[in-house]
């Protein structure tokens, strides 16, 4: 079809009442930072009832469409034709949103947003669809189960045609919903579980565990890609990398092996909880998905837990590992997960983890060092990034509180 | 910076850089252009590889086609001669330890119904027993394709003994990969084999450019089709500041050579014998006889891309294999060739010298290794 505009429509946002104002500016803001970059020349504007994109002439629709289907708070996404109110612009603009359309059978659907507009739904399906008809021989009406339906949506200043519409991602605009400290590893689980939150409107600062030299530097630039991926929804993006490698060797030369990966958790949470307290971040979050590994039984989260009051929020927690590959593939950021660099989890696995860890046992291993000067001088050592167009660009150490 | 990655690359040298600066601003015609200026260009060209076989030895027996390095000249090799020749028979013989620019194109050709026989390797010299390529020689053999010297142990490869039984098949040609091998002292002439894969970037020249240099009577099937430049077997347009550049650096790295065997030799030399002074820590991979410009070794305890890490936060750059498997958590199949196990191909550590060190760096790298040694704790 020929279009003119891409529709998005709002979605969750119709509880938000008084609040909506605010949502709709995010959304277009969103939607107008995730353009600037591959599509230069479009910009998004909204009302209270849709935001549009108006499009221009060799426009590459898909990739376009691609790209609004992954922005959070987008519940639909229609590609339309605008045309003029009278029934003459109606009936021409008809036959040109169905160029290029192959159907049998068709109806026409007609909303009147603006009912001062003179004539019935009735008379102009029945005048559209008479255009139509008219025009392509063989085509029938069927108004219960037509191939195609043009749906025609006459406003106070202008008219829409349209004959699909698309699902989108569904949730909120990021950044209508706070901010939250994302544990970044560099596997597949954690990209998803951000793009999940991001779509609940969250904003995120990513913070990841190096253990250099057990961990290789070439794992940054894999997170830069990884950033890279999610930048767009949610504009700046943030890194902030933690020198673990000494509380880690600590853990394994103090507790039992199958003990290490449950401490190795705890540290990380109480690097973490210390780090968004001080960053006035009120949330930390994971990807883990229950049962995946032996650090993610309840058992094991509960252990984990317990060394911080902050909600930590797990959107992958219920999921299955062949939906998070699915979606990470759709994201784009399997393909950069998958390449072999080793993380502070995978190299020093053992070989059996405790599967049910006790939190007595773990405060007994805990009890052999003092960890938390070894907490205190990581969340000190932590450094800060930026990324922009896959790079890492070191940040000035702020003043913390 | 110690760099000890001289088998993954070398910087352009200085005056290869200006030739090529010079010749592709001032010097641009099209060598294939019929005016004088074009004509210039093709005269350049023709300079380069006479100079190229001249510096090698080989000009008298040998032509030489400019190339985008030893991957192509492997592929062209490989493929073009196979193709060629098939109905003098199907069989092509090569090892378990060529480079992945060789062992590609012969999966390719074994799919296209070639008869490849790959030899292990020998696990105390590093290279194949004459008596298995002896053993696999038969009358429908067409070409034997072993590396002069291996990219990762450095294991030399005994070319006058293998012509010497290619005697008896005079329609089998021999190729060889001269990749490591281009004026690194070895103990036999370029022209012993037939057809050598060379790689510029390896001596110093640039970057996707090198050649193979192939006897006069063979004649090989191009890969791809075109403008019929080099001799049709590499069709696109001459790129004549490149082959200059190529010929700069050649001619350089002949100067050289004697200096940067004396420094590779004494470097490698002080790092083996430290390396077998702790069996217990190290497994030397490379073969005693071996060249001089690689030591691998691997690391009996540890992972290699921690100690790997380890040296390059202390600005110490070595492989963990060849540079261009790194990135896939592959053991070096140079490694399982020899007989090695699957942990120890998995956590070795190449080493590659040029004149790019100096005799300190052997010092200052081994108590870098030694500190990583004890802060570093075993691979569990």
């Amino acid at each position: 079809m020929n279009v003119s505009h891409f529709l998005l429509h709002y979605g969750e946002l119709s509880t938000k009442g008084l609040n909506k104002k605010a949502f709709i500016q995010r959304l277009v803001q969103n939607v107008n930072r995730a353009l600037a970059g591959p599509f230069p020349g479009l910009k998004a504007r909204g009302d209270n009832a849709h935001a549009y994109v108006p499009v221009e002439e060799g426009t590459d629709f898909s990739s376009l469409l691609l790209l609004l289907r992954k922005i959070p708070g987008i519940q639909r996404i229609t590609p339309v034709l605008r045309v003029g109110r009278s029934l003459e612009e109606l009936q021409e603009g008809a036959l040109r949103a169905i160029e290029g359309e192959e159907f049998s059978t068709f109806k026409v659907e007609v909303r009147r947003p603006d009912h001062s507009y003179p004539l019935s739904g009735y008379e102009v399906a029945r005048a559209l669809g008479g255009t139509i008809l008219r025009a392509r021989k063989g085509a029938k009406v069927d108004v219960h189960r037509p191939e195609r339906t043009l749906l025609v949506e006459i406003r106070e200043k202008e008219c829409f045609l349209s004959c699909r519409t698309y699902k989108g991602a569904g949730g909120y605009p990021v950044g209508s919903g706070g901010r939250a400290l994302m544990l970044l590893s560099g596997g597949i689980d954690s990209p998803v579980a951000s793009y999940l939150l991001m779509r609940r409107g969250l904003v995120l600062d990513f913070l990841h565990f190096a253990a250099p030299p057990y961990t290789s530097e070439a794992v940054l630039e894999k997170l830069a890609d990884i950033l890279d991926v999610l930048a767009p929804y949610q504009g700046k993006v943030h890194l902030h990398v933690v020198p673990f490698t000494k509380v880690q060797l600590s853990i394994y030369a103090h507790a039992a092996e199958p003990y290490c990966i449950t401490l190795l958790r705890r540290m990380m949470m109480r690097i973490a909880s210390e780090f968004a307290e001080r960053r006035g971040l009120p949330a930390l979050a994971t990807g883990e998905s229950l049962g995946q590994v032996a650090s993610q039984t309840v058992e094991s989260l509960r252990a984990i837990n317990e060394v911080t009051t902050l909600p930590v929020l797990r959107p992958c927690l219920a999921m299955d590992k062949t939906d998070i590959l699915e979606l990470a593939k759709e994201l784009g950021t399997y393909e950069i997960s998958i390449r072999p660099y080793e993380d502070c989890c995978t190299i020093f696995k053992p070989k059996k983890p405790k599967t049910r860890p006790k939190r007595d046992e773990c405060r007994f291993f805990e009890g052999k060092w003092d960890y938390a000067k070894e907490i205190e001088e990581a969340v000190e050592g932590i450094a800060s990034y930026k990324v922009e167009e896959g790079r890492l660009v070191p940040l000035r150490k702020e003043k913390t509180e | 910076m110690i760099y000890f990655d001289s088998a993954a690359t070398l910087p352009l040298r200085k005056e290869a850089g200006e030739t090529y600066l010079s010749e592709s601003t001032s010097c641009f015609g099209n060598a294939n252009s019929p005016h004088s200026f074009g004509r210039e260009s093709a005269r350049s060209l023709e300079r380069a590889r006479k100079g190229i076989l001249r510096l090698l030895g080989i000009e008298g027996t040998h032509r030489l086609l400019f190339l985008s390095g030893a991957t192509e000249a492997n592929n062209l090799a490989l493929k073009g001669v196979a193709r060629a020749y098939r109905s003098r028979g199907g069989r092509i013989i090569s090892s378990e330890g060529e480079h992945e620019s060789v062992l590609e194109p012969l999966k390719a050709l074994a799919r296209e119904g070639f008869d490849v026989v790959l030899l292990p390797l020998d696990p105390r010299t590093g290279t194949i027993r004459l008596e298995d390529l002896r053993d696999a020689l038969d009358e429908r053999t067409i070409l034997v394709s072993l590396m002069a010297v291996n990219n990762e142990t450095g294991a030399i490869t005994p070319l006058p003994e293998v012509r010497s039984l290619l005697r008896e098949h005079p329609k089998c040609y021999l190729h060889s990969d001269f990749t490591q091998g281009a004026f690194k002292g070895l103990p036999y002439p370029y022209g012993t084999a037939d057809l050598i894969s060379m790689s510029a970037h390896k001596f110093g020249g640039p970057k996707g450019a090198g050649f193979l240099a192939l006897r006069k009577d063979v004649r090989p099937l191009p890969l791809m089709e075109g403008g019929g430049q080099e001799e049709g077997l590499r069709p696109g347009t001459s790129d004549v500041p490149s082959a200059l550049a190529t010929l700069k650096a050649l001619e350089l790295a002949k100067g050289e050579e004697k200096d940067a065997l004396r420094i590779a030799s004494l470097l490698r030399g002080r790092i083996l014998s430290y390396l077998l002074a702790h069996p217990s820590d190290f497994l030397v991979n490379s073969p005693e006889e071996g060249s001089p410009f690689l030591l691998d070794f691997s690391l009996l305890h540890k992972k290699a891309s921690v100690v790997e890490e380890a040296l390059s936060l202390r600005g110490i750059y070595v492989s963990t294999t060849s540079a261009c498997s790194s990135r896939r958590d592959l053991p070096s199949h140079v490694l399982l060739a020899m007989g090695r196990g699957k942990e120890e191909a998995k956590n070795a550590i190449r080493l590659s010298f040029s004149l790019l060190n100096q005799e300190e760096d052997a010092p200052r790298f081994l108590s870098a290794l030694e500190e990583i040694m004890k802060e570093t704790i075993d691979s569990l």
